[in-house]
């Protein structure tokens, strides 16, 4: 399933967030947005997921009108793990994950999970029945990410996936969600989370694409002086991989 | 602690319900022994105690069953709609456009003045919803929870302001039986008001439960569950409409009875979860119970006179909301 978005502008309210955009996501692609905040990491995420209404432009999935497409087809195709969670959520975690079922196809060529599975994999055996209400920032985080992956999407796209999760579970959760989902786009704050778990960044910044490629070609000490003020260089390991240290802040 | 107990908690509910429906029809000012009860139910005639029984004490005990069962549902609906859990069925504005109308009713205002009251209640609550709805953006389909409930307690502030208007300027030998109409009541009560009752708080706990998955869903919050393909504009009208519905039918019979919307979905909550597929039927039930007991309350407690429905409702709702409160600081 791609994605193409035509000369997209998002607005706040009378700011504009994204001016006249495009960008194309192949089937299979996994993305990750970054920039500097305020750039419209989240806003970019919400519109292509229907949440948020452009000011111009168009968001075409497989080459429909998102616009056009009613809520319940939507939701079979894309989910969203959006940055804030509910916190007065009364529903146990067993019936906040399995809302998700409203938006199984029986006919769909990918079917879900086992529930069982998700469960185990993102820790929560011991927090079913327990009200979401009642859990910390980080097991919310957990059953949000078990509810996106339990739809059986064609896209997911998580916002800031690693709010609030330790170490561990951000890695074994988001490698899951490459292995599991065909198509990720996700907004990241931490560029070496993003280098490893991407194989294409975009750059947003000043209402802009500033950058659209590899991670290599996006992730320069220029664009990140320029767009973020810091002083940063590239370390290769003896595989080529390569990790951004940063130095400090740029004057 | 009775979650792992709701469906069975739910079936002890469905059977105690003709007893309290039996309770209901032999308690009251005059009491009547269960022996000519029973006689009556089964077509022995006894003139006064039948006199009582039917054309009295069996449209009032349905009569509460159902508005109880019908608030309790809005009342859950509402607090669902606008997460927030201090929403009852009147924030759309139904009781206090009722309570003008029906005001200017029995003051004699105007045209208003020779409808039924029911039908004044119904039509004035009906008409407050319109302007709350046109008030929160509505024509433009951008509603959300807050600008509702803002628009609403507006509306209800407008709305309060003019029927205490007509009230202070009107004839005060009329001021009796408004305040007692503001404060509930059911001893006006007759069978052939129940049928349309009857039916929409049937035909809106069938939608809901059909509906229970999407009702779930909107708990997460309406940007949420639509991620999760419920459609916001369709739901939102949908049970801002129902709410309106049963909330415009129960106070056209009794009167702007309140607390019941506010306390029996918590109740409900406390008893048997948060999910939707217990909290329908369960604040139906509940708020039935509830009100045919408050009901029995108000004809019993100062017999021969009699309570309004209201002012027990307020003093069995104080201490729930209190205990909510202190829920609420110690998280």
């Amino acid at each position: 399933m791609c994605i193409d978005v035509k000369h997209l502008t998002l607005k706040q309210g009378n700011r504009v967030i994204l001016d006249n955009i495009n960008l194309h996501i192949h089937r299979g692609e996994k993305i990750g947005l970054i920039g500097p905040n305020g750039s419209g990491k989240t806003t970019l995420l919400k519109a292509l997921a229907g949440l948020h209404a452009p000011a111009s432009g168009n968001i075409l999935l497989e080459c429909q009108c998102l616009n056009s497409l009613k809520p319940e087809n939507l939701a079979k195709e894309v989910s969203i793990l959006l940055q804030d969670q509910p916190v007065d959520m009364p529903l146990t975690v067993r019936e906040t994950i399995e809302l998700a079922s409203m938006t199984h196809d029986l006919n769909a060529s990918v079917q879900p999970p086992e529930l069982k599975t998700l469960i185990d994999i993102c820790h929560l055996a011991p927090l079913i029945n327990k009200p979401v209400s009642s859990l910390s920032g980080g097991e919310r985080q957990r059953v949000f990410m078990a509810q996106a992956l339990y739809q059986a999407p064609a896209i997911l796209m998580l916002d800031e996936p690693s709010n609030h999760l330790d170490v561990r579970h951000i890695w074994q959760l988001l490698q899951y969600c490459s292995h599991q989902v065909e198509t990720v786009i996700a907004s990241y704050h931490d560029f070496n989370l993003a280098t490893t778990m991407c194989d294409r960044l975009i750059l947003l910044a000043d209402h802009e694409v500033k950058a659209d490629g590899p991670p290599e070609s996006v992730l320069t000490e220029k664009n990140l002086r320029k767009f973020f003020n810091i002083h940063s260089e590239k370390l290769y390991d003896s595989n080529g991989s390569f990790w951004i240290k940063v130095n400090g802040a740029a004057a | 602690m009775f979650r792992h107990y709701s469906w069975p908690l739910l079936y002890l509910a469905i059977l105690f319900f003709p007893a309290s429906i039996i309770a209901g029809l032999a308690l009251g000012g005059v009491p009547l022994p269960l022996e000519s009860l029973l006689n009556i139910l089964t077509g022995e005639q006894n003139s006064v105690s039948d006199l009582i029984i039917t054309e009295l004490r069996m449209p009032r005990v349905l009569g509460a069953a159902l508005v109880g069962g019908a608030l309790g549902l809005a009342g859950a609906l509402a607090q669902t709609l606008f997460r927030n859990p201090l929403a009852d069925p009147y924030l759309l504005g139904v009781a206090n456009g009722a309570s003008l109308l029906v005001v200017m009713h029995i003051f004699g205002w105007s045209i208003v003045a020779l409808l039924p009251i029911s039908l004044s209640a119904f039509i004035g609550g009906l008409a407050a919803f319109s302007l709350v709805w046109f008030c929160a953006g509505g024509r433009k389909g951008q509603v959300y929870p807050l600008t509702l409930t803002l628009a609403g307690v507006a509306i209800a502030a407008l709305l309060s302001a003019l029927t205490t208007l007509i009230m202070l300027l009107g004839d005060q030998r009329a001021l009796g039986p408004a305040l007692r109409w503001m404060l509930g009541s059911l001893s006006g009560a007759e069978l052939n008001q129940l049928p349309f009752l009857t039916i929409t708080l049937v035909g809106s706990s069938l939608l809901a439960w059909h509906r229970r998955r999407q009702l779930d869903a909107l708990l997460m919050g309406w940007n949420k569950a639509q991620t999760l393909g419920v459609n916001i504009k369709k739901e939102r009208l949908l049970w801002c409409g129902v709410i309106v519905l049963l909330s415009a039918t129960s106070v056209a019979l009794a009167g702007a009875v309140g607390f019941v919307g506010l306390v029996v979905p918590h109740l409900t909550r406390l008893l048997l979860g948060a999910s939707h597929r217990y909290l329908i039927p369960g604040s139906v039930l509940i708020g039935a119970f509830l009100l045919m007991w408050v009901d029995i309350l108000c004809r019993t407690l100062l017999a021969p006179e009699e309570l309004p429905l209201g002012i027990p409702m307020a003093l069995l709702a104080v201490p729930l909301l209190l205990s909510l409160l202190r829920k609420h600081h110690v998280h």
